[in-house]
C-alpha cells in the first residue's frame, strides 16, 4: 500500500505507510507506537473476528432451518455463546474506540499522536492475546463454552467445559479496554491543540471521551466478577453458588453493572460517527451541538445506572424493578435528543447522498426501531412475556448490529479515503448498503415477531407453529451476508485498486481532512490553531 | 515506564500460564460433587423405577406404573413449602391454562412430596387449591398429589438425579420438573420456578417419541435460604474495591483537570 498522499499546496511528506520506524516488515506493524499503525493493526483483527462470528451465526440460521439434521443441541448451545462473546466482546466493544478513536481522534483535536504511545501497544496486545485465550477455549479442555455470552451463575460454575480459560480471555480484554480508555480520556484532556477548545471538538471525540469514562469506570467490575468465577471454580470460593452459601443474583448483578453500560460502550462511538457525519453530507452545522454532546454524557452516566432491567424476573425486590424500569425510561430521553438533532440537521440542508450519509440513514432508522422496542421490554408488564423470548435479541441486534454496526460501515466508507489514500467504487458500496438494508429487516424483525409470539431464545428446536417466521428469518440472514460479502468485497478491491483519494474528498471540516491522505506520521507538520468549530463549512469555502 | 511494562507482561504471561495448566488439568478431572448435597445430576435417558408405591390423595397405595402411560410432568415438591414450591405449581397450574394439549390424554401431571411426613390429607387440600387455579375443564386424575415412604421417595430421588436436604422442619432443593416418557423414561429436566407452555409442549412431542431432549436453561434455580449477613466478607470486599475504584478515577480526573493540557504544545506553537 503506497501512496504520495500529499496534492495540493502542501510539501509532499512520506505516509506513515512508507515511514516504517525503527523495524521493518511485520515488526514494523505489531511494534510500532503510531497511533495510526495500531489503529489498522486493530481493524485487521476486528474484521477477522468478525467474520467468525458471522460464520457462526450463519450455522445457527442454518440449525433453525431444520433443527436436528445439522448439529447436535450442545454444538447449537456452543455455537450462541462463541458467537456472543466474539461479537461482543472482541467485535462490538472494541471496534470503534480502538480502530478509529486511535487513528482519529488524535489527528481530530490536533494531536501528533495519543497520550502514551507505549501503553496503546500494550492494550493491542492485551486484546491479541485475550482474543487468543478465547479461540483456544474452544478447542481445549472440555469443549467450547456453552453458557451463554453472559456466563451466569451457578450453571458457569459447574459445567464441564472450557468456561475458565474463555473468562480469563475475557477479563484480558477488559484490561486492554481500560488502557485504551484512560489513554484516549488523557490524550482528550492534554493534547489539544490551541484554540481546540471543548466546544470546537468534533463530536466522535465527546462521544469517544464518553465511551472511555465508561471503560475506565465499569470494566473493572467484569474483571472482579470473572476472577470470583474463576476462584469459585478452582479454590471453591462460595460466592455465586448457593450450595456454598452464595449468591446467583449478586453474580447476575455484576455482571450487568458492567454489561449494561457496555452497550453504550458499543453504541456512544457510533453516535459520534453518525454526529461527524451527518452534517457533512447536509452541508450544515449540526443541530444543537451541545445537546449532542452532553446527551452523550449523560447516555455515559444514566446508562451505568440501569444494570437491573436485565432482572425483572430474577427475583429482586419490587422497587428495585420499579427504579431500574424508570431509569430506563430516562436514559431514552438523551438518545431521542440525539435522533432528533440528527435529523434536524437533515432538515432543509444541502444533502449529498454518498454511502457514509446512507449508511447512517440506516443507522437512523435501525436505531429507531431498536430504541422503541427497548422501551417496550424496559417496561415491566410486557417484560414478563417479552424476557428471554426471540425478541430480546431482535432487540438488540437492531441496537447492536443495526446502530453500532451500520455506524462502524459509515465509518469505513467515511474515513477509508483517508486511511487508505484510495476510494472504493461508491456505486457499488450504494449498492451493497441497500441489500444489508433490506436482508437486515427480514431477518430481524422475523425474530422480533418469533419473540412477541413466544418463540424462546437459545433453544436448538421450535414448536412447528414457528416454522415459516424461522424460515423467513434464516432466507434474511442471507441476503444480509450477501450484503457484507459485496460490501467488504468493494472495500478491499478500493484498497489495491481504488482510484487515488482526494485530501478531502467530502468536503468536511474537519482536521483529519486537512491533512494529506494518507497522513503523515506525525499528523501535523506544524500543529494547527484552531479558529472554528468542527462543521463550519463555511469557513472552509473561504479559505479555499 | 519501560521496566513496569515489562513486569506487566510478566506477570500477564505467568497468569495465563497458570489459567491455561489449571484450566486443562480440571477438564480431565469429574468436577467436585455438590459439598452440601443440593443439586441436580443429570440422568437424562434413564428409567424411573416403576414399581415403587405412592399414596394416592384417598390414601389408597398406588405404584407409578399405574399412573405413567402418557407423557408426565412430575414435580418434586414439599407441600409445606414456604417458598418456591408453591410458586412452583401455581406456575405450572397457570402454563397447563394456557397450554394447547388436553390433559388426561396428551399427558399427566404427578406432583410427589419428598417429605415423608406430610399425608394424603395435605395432599387432598393442595390438590383442590391447584386444580382451582385452572379455568378450563381439568379431569382430577390427570393431577395427582403424590404422598410416601422415606424409602420409596429416596429411590425415587437417586433415579431421578434430585439430591436434597432437610434443613429443621425444611428442605433445600433444587426447582425444576421432570418429564417423562410413557414408558418412564427422563426425557427433559426444566429448570427454575415457571415452566413455559412453549417447553411443555414441546417436551411432550419428545417424550411421545422416546426422544431425549438435553437441557436448555441450565440455570439451576434453587429454595434456599439465604442470609446476607453471612456473606458480609465478599459485600465488604466489593465495596472496599468499588470505593478504591471510584477514588483512583476521582484522582485521575482530578489530575486532568489541573494539570490542563500539556506546556510543551503551547511553547511550540510560539516559536
Amino acid at each position: 500500500m503506497k501512496s504520495d498522499g500529499a496534492t495540493g499546496s502542501i510539501r509532499p511528506r512520506i505516509s506513515f505507510y512508507e515511514d516504517h520506524g525503527k523495524y521493518r516488515g511485520i515488526l514494523s506493524w505489531i511494534l510500532t507506537q503510531d497511533h495510526k499503525r495500531i489503529g489498522l493493526l486493530y481493524l485487521v483483527f476486528v474484521i477477522g473476528f468478525f467474520f467468525s462470528g458471522v460464520i457462526l451465526g450463519f450455522f445457527m440460521r442454518l440449525q433453525m432451518l431444520a433443527p436436528g439434521t445439522i448439529m447436535k443441541p450442545q454444538t447449537y448451545n456452543s455455537l450462541f455463546t462463541l458467537h456472543g462473546i466474539i461479537m461482543i466482546f472482541l467485535v462490538v466493544i472494541p471496534a470503534i474506540p480502538t480502530i478509529f478513536g486511535n487513528f482519529f481522534l488524535p489527528i481530530q483535536i490536533g494531536a501528533r499522536d495519543v497520550a502514551f504511545p507505549r501503553i496503546n501497544l500494550l492494550s493491542w496486545w492485551l486484546f491479541i492475546s485475550g482474543g487468543i485465550i478465547v479461540v483456544i477455549s474452544v478447542f481445549t479442555g472440555g469443549g467450547p463454552p456453552d453458557t451463554g455470552w453472559t456466563f451466569y451463575a451457578p450453571y458457569s460454575l459447574r459445567t464441564t467445559v472450557n468456561v475458565p480459560l474463555a473468562v480469563f480471555g475475557v477479563f484480558v480484554l477488559g484490561m486492554s479496554s481500560i488502557l485504551t480508555g484512560i489513554n484516549l480520556v488523557t490524550t482528550t484532556h492534554r493534547l489539544r491543540a490551541p484554540g481546540m477548545t471543548w466546544r470546537r471538538l468534533p463530536l466522535f471525540v465527546w462521544a469517544i471521551y464518553s465511551t472511555s469514562w465508561v471503560q475506565i469506570l465499569v470494566t473493572p467490575v467484569i474483571g472482579i466478577t470473572l476472577i470470583l468465577i474463576i476462584m469459585e471454580r478452582f479454590f471453591g470460593v462460595g460466592v455465586f453458588d448457593p450450595a456454598k452459601g452464595g449468591d446467583p443474583i449478586l453474580y447476575q448483578h455484576m455482571f450487568w453493572i458492567y454489561s449494561h453500560p457496555a452497550t453504550y460502550i458499543m453504541i456512544l462511538p457510533a453516535m459520534g460517527i453518525i454526529s461527524d457525519v451527518v452534517p457533512v453530507f447536509a452541508r450544515k452545522k449540526i443541530f444543537g451541538y451541545m445537546a449532542i454532546a452532553i446527551s452523550g454524557v449523560a447516555i455515559a452516566a444514566v446508562g451505568s445506572l440501569v444494570w437491573g432491567h436485565h432482572m425483572f424476573v430474577s427475583g429482586q425486590s419490587d422497587f428495585a424493578d420499579i427504579l431500574f424500569s424508570l431509569l430506563t425510561f430516562l436514559v431514552a430521553i438523551p438518545s431521542a435528543i440525539k435522533v432528533f438533532n440528527w435529523v434536524a440537521t437533515l432538515h432543509k440542508g444541502s444533502i449529498v447522498i454518498e454511502p457514509p450519509l446512507l449508511f447512517c440513514l440506516a443507522f437512523i432508522f435501525l436505531f429507531s426501531i431498536g430504541g422503541l422496542t427497548g422501551l417496550i421490554q424496559g417496561a415491566l408488564a410486557p417484560n414478563m412475556h417479552l424476557h428471554d423470548t426471540y425478541w430480546i435479541p431482535g432487540h438488540f441486534h437492531y441496537i447492536i448490529f443495526g446502530g453500532m454496526g451500520f455506524g462502524l460501515f459509515a465509518a469505513f466508507h467515511y474515513w477509508f479515503p483517508k486511511m487508505f489514500g484510495r476510494m472504493y467504487n461508491r456505486k457499488t458500496a450504494m449498492r451493497a448498503w441497500a441489500v444489508m438494508l433490506v436482508g437486515f429487516n427480514i431477518f430481524y424483525f422475523s425474530m422480533l415477531l418469533l419473540g412477541w409470539e413466544g418463540m424462546p431464545r437459545r433453544y436448538y428446536d421450535y414448536l412447528p407453529q414457528f416454522r415459516t417466521l424461522h424460515m423467513t428469518a434464516t432466507f434474511g440472514s442471507w441476503i444480509l451476508i450477501a450484503g457484507l460479502i459485496l460490501m467488504f468485497a468493494n472495500l478491499f478491491r478500493g484498497l489495491f485498486k481504488g482510484e487515488k483519494a482526494e485530501d478531502n474528498p467530502w468536503d468536511a471540516a474537519t482536521l483529519e481532512w486537512q491533512i494529506p491522505s494518507p497522513p503523515p506520521t506525525e499528523n501535523f507538520e506544524k500543529i494547527p490553531v484552531i479558529q472554528h468549530g468542527p462543521h463550519d463549512f463555511k469557513e472552509l469555502e473561504n479559505n479555499g | 515506564m519501560g521496566m513496569k511494562i515489562l513486569f506487566a507482561v510478566k506477570v500477564l504471561i505467568l497468569l495465563t500460564g497458570v489459567f491455561f495448566f489449571q484450566g486443562t488439568v480440571n477438564s480431565h478431572v469429574e468436577q467436585p460433587k455438590d459439598l452440601s448435597g443440593v443439586g441436580i445430576d443429570e440422568r437424562l435417558g434413564q428409567f424411573v423405577p416403576l414399581d415403587l408405591n405412592f399414596n394416592e390423595e384417598t390414601g389408597d397405595q398406588v405404584t407409578l406404573r399405574q399412573l405413567i402411560h402418557r407423557p408426565t410432568i412430575l414435580a418434586l415438591v414439599y407441600l409445606h413449602c414456604p417458598n418456591v414450591c408453591s410458586l412452583l405449581l401455581q406456575n405450572l397450574a397457570e402454563a397447563l391454562n394456557k397450554l394447547p394439549a388436553e390433559p388426561g390424554r396428551e399427558y399427566t401431571v404427578l406432583s410427589i412430596s419428598f417429605d415423608e411426613t406430610e399425608k394424603p390429607a395435605l395432599a387432598l387440600q393442595k390438590k383442590k387449591t391447584y386444580l382451582s387455579m385452572i379455568e378450563k375443564p381439568f379431569p382430577g386424575d390427570a393431577w395427582r398429589f403424590l404422598t410416601g415412604e422415606k424409602e420409596n421417595i429416596r429411590k425415587l430421588t437417586d433415579a431421578i438425579g434430585f439430591h436434597f436436604k432437610r434443613v429443621g422442619e425444611d428442605f433445600e432443593h433444587p426447582v425444576l420438573l421432570v418429564i417423562l416418557a410413557p414408558d418412564g423414561k427422563i426425557v427433559r429436566y426444566m429448570y427454575g420456578a415457571d415452566p413455559l407452555p412453549f417447553d411443555l409442549k414441546l417436551a411432550f412431542l419428545e417424550a411421545s417419541q422416546g426422544r431425549i431432549g438435553p437441557t436448555i436453561a441450565k440455570v439451576v434455580r434453587f429454595c434456599f435460604s439465604y442470609d446476607p449477613k453471612a456473606n458480609k466478607l465478599v459485600f465488604n470486599m466489593l465495596r472496599v474495591t468499588g470505593t478504591v475504584t471510584l477514588f483512583f478515577a476521582l484522582l485521575f480526573i482530578v489530575f486532568l483537570l489541573f494539570k490542563g493540557r500539556k506546556q510543551h504544545l503551547k511553547e511550540e506553537q510560539q516559536e
